[in-house]
């Protein structure tokens, strides 16, 4: 009874556009006066989920990536990678796939590697008559491989939350995060077969290929510090990021195209998008906090072992439960709402949270490109100026081919689960 | 990106020329807490590398990073909630207000600003309190620095003191002018 009524009222506050963090933190915080516990739980609530080392990663590696999408890095990375299969069917679209999938290793959030390759890819590709719709649906998905290729925002939360390891989680986006860029790209390839509208690139000369390569190299490197830094253990994901941000700064301006001005709006930025971030994590704390207190994830556990007893079948109400909020609601607020109230359930039915987390974040990145609200499709729309009906028209068969990933991952869990623990 | 750039200039620009005063006051001084907030960001990013380098080249690793970033961490934070709520920067779900004509949108941004008014109220009031407790208490934290409690409790009070007090002041702003349009937020 308590959980429907709760449901309701966070519902119709939400829905009355009452900003999530202060929805989930009112509501956490009225649950604690009323149940006559001690309401400075609250503000310990908050200090605490301040007070973290791994969460300090957030603001840096938005930095980073705010960095080198003001410099204008997104641009060589695309030109480097277009020398090279431009001249395939379907060659740009690919490029921007194989831009994103680079630029998602240095970058963990999909908003600024939709950004950063949008910024260039739409236009290239629109000049050359590729179909809009297609090409706008094609980025607003590839960008969502950000948070599935580490680092990754949302994986660093969920790792907050759960207390998993965010290496381990790292780790385990790298296969799926591959598989699914493939998947776009072979898509590409057949799109182009059989589409005769655009006209195909030329074949780069060897001298262009080697100057563009050259030009995007320290991009790679970039990427290749931060993986393969983490992936050693040389530095934490946090230090990871910290080295990134100082490795980028130096990119952008030994390529001289930064400025003050361009650093200050980079930094802005980055307060921006870590304060909204940081408090709907605070909110949830305190959220998370109260129905604890009031036994609410044991009762859903309960509920749930009493009535569903297949794991396929679990997944597929979680899932099912996801892509509607996903229609709504954007990606770290799904990740704080549900993760506190379902992650009892996923010991008693003996569900590897790592292989868990890989499928939250594909459906996290569903929830990206589903209109009505979906981050990517507000990003596409601003960077290029399309209308709304043809960025959505756009979407769907990607979001058909990440659904067609997620059962892979279902099916098999070596995929997700290779890397991190038998490697 | 541009014609969100332009949105947000448009909304700022309104605030720094407002005619009365202390909305142009208001304006300047979370301005500048937004400023300082992202600066704290920028010195962690700075501390963090210096760790390292101080690790692998100097083979000295410090005592004080993981203390310092960790309070900058926090004041940043607190300093940037006044600065998000002043800039309609918040995350919500906007997709059905967005159908609502201007005097339903003032009412559902009312409902808003009385919730974070009574979250951030409670949390200034109880955070104080916490507050006085380390101080009494002589709390530190429990790394080699042993940095005192109070330098990084201090944030929530204060910060959502500020957030409170902005709360306050765009709901007067809301009755004493026209519907001011919400920013799309994007992460």
């Amino acid at each position: 009874m308590t959980i429907i009524l709760l449901l309701v009222i966070m519902l119709l506050a939400l829905l009355i556009g009452v900003p999530v963090a202060f929805a989930l933190g009112g509501l956490g915080l009225g649950m604690l006066l009323i149940g006559g516990f001690s309401p400075i739980m609250a503000p310990l609530a908050l200090y605490s989920s301040f007070d973290s080392f791994i969460l300090l990663s957030v603001p840096l590696f938005l930095l980073m990536s705010n960095i080198l999408l003001q410099g204008g890095i997104g641009r060589d990375l695309f030109r480097a990678v277009q020398s090279w299969v431009g001249h395939w069917p379907g060659g740009l679209g690919i490029a921007t796939i194989a831009s994103c999938t680079i630029f998602s290793a240095i970058s963990g959030s999909s908003v600024a590697t939709a950004a950063t390759i949008g910024n260039v890819a739409i236009k290239e590709m629109t000049d050359r008559g590729y179909n809009k719709p297609f090409v706008y649906g094609l980025i607003a998905a590839g960008g969502t491989l950000g948070i599935l290729i580490p680092p990754s925002i949302p994986m660093i939360v969920y790792g907050v939350i759960t207390e998993e390891s965010i290496v381990d989680l790292f780790l385990a986006g790298i296969v799926p995060g591959l598989l699914m860029a493939s998947a776009f790209i072979v898509y590409c390839f057949f799109y182009a077969r059989f589409s005769k509208e655009y006209t195909p690139s030329e074949k780069s000369s060897n001298a262009e290929r080697k100057s563009a390569s050259l030009r995007a190299l320290p991009t790679i490197a970039l990427a290749a510090i931060i993986i393969g830094g983490i992936y050693t253990g040389v530095f934490t994901p946090t230090e990871s990021a910290g080295v990134g941000v100082a490795v980028s700064l130096i990119i952008v301006i030994l390529m001289r195209t930064f400025s003050v001005a361009k650093f200050k709006a980079a930094a802005m930025s980055t307060m921006k998008n870590t304060v909204t971030i940081f408090l709907i994590i605070a909110g949830a704390k305190v959220f998370g906090k109260a129905i604890t207190l009031y036994q609410i994830p044991q009762d859903i556990s309960m509920l749930v072992s009493e009535n569903i007893s297949e794991v396929g079948l679990f997944i597929a109400a979680v899932c099912f439960v996801l892509l509607i909020m996903g229609f709504f609601l954007e990606s770290i607020s799904m990740l704080l709402i549900m993760m506190p109230v379902l992650y009892p359930s996923l010991g008693m039915m003996g569900i590897d949270p790592i292989w868990f987390a890989i499928i939250f974040v594909i459906m996290i990145e569903c929830a990206l490109i589903t209109p009505p609200v979906g981050l990517n499709l507000f990003v596409i729309q601003s960077v290029s100026g399309g209308k709304s009906s043809e960025i959505i028209k756009g979407v769907w068969p990607f979001i058909l081919i990440m659904l067609g990933c997620l059962l892979a991952v279902y099916f098999f869990p070596a995929i997700a689960l290779y890397i991190p623990f038998h490697l | 990106m541009s014609n969100h750039a332009e949105k947000e200039k448009d909304l700022s620009t309104w605030r720094a020329e407002h005619p009365a005063l202390w909305v142009r006051i208001n304006y300047l001084l979370i301005k500048l807490c937004g400023q300082l907030s992202a600066a704290l960001f920028v010195i962690v990013a700075a501390i963090i590398t210096y760790e390292v380098v101080a690790r692998y080249v100097f083979t000295a690793p410090t005592i004080w990073s993981e203390d310092i970033s960790l309070l900058c961490q926090i004041w940043a934070t607190c300093l940037g909630a006044s600065w998000v709520l002043q800039h309609k920067a918040l995350i919500r779900i906007d997709f059905l207000t967005n159908m609502l004509g201007e005097k339903a949108k003032k009412m559902s941004d009312f409902v808003a600003l009385l919730c974070i008014v009574f979250f951030s109220g409670f949390i200034t009031f109880y955070g104080f309190g916490l507050l006085k407790e380390s101080i009494e208490m002589g709390a530190a934290s429990a790394s080699m620095l042993g940095l005192p409690l109070w330098a990084t409790k201090s944030a929530i009070p204060i910060g959502f003191g500020l957030l409170t007090l902005q709360a306050i002041m765009e709901m007067f702003l809301m009755f004493a002018s026209d519907y001011q349009e919400h920013e799309e937020v994007s992460l």
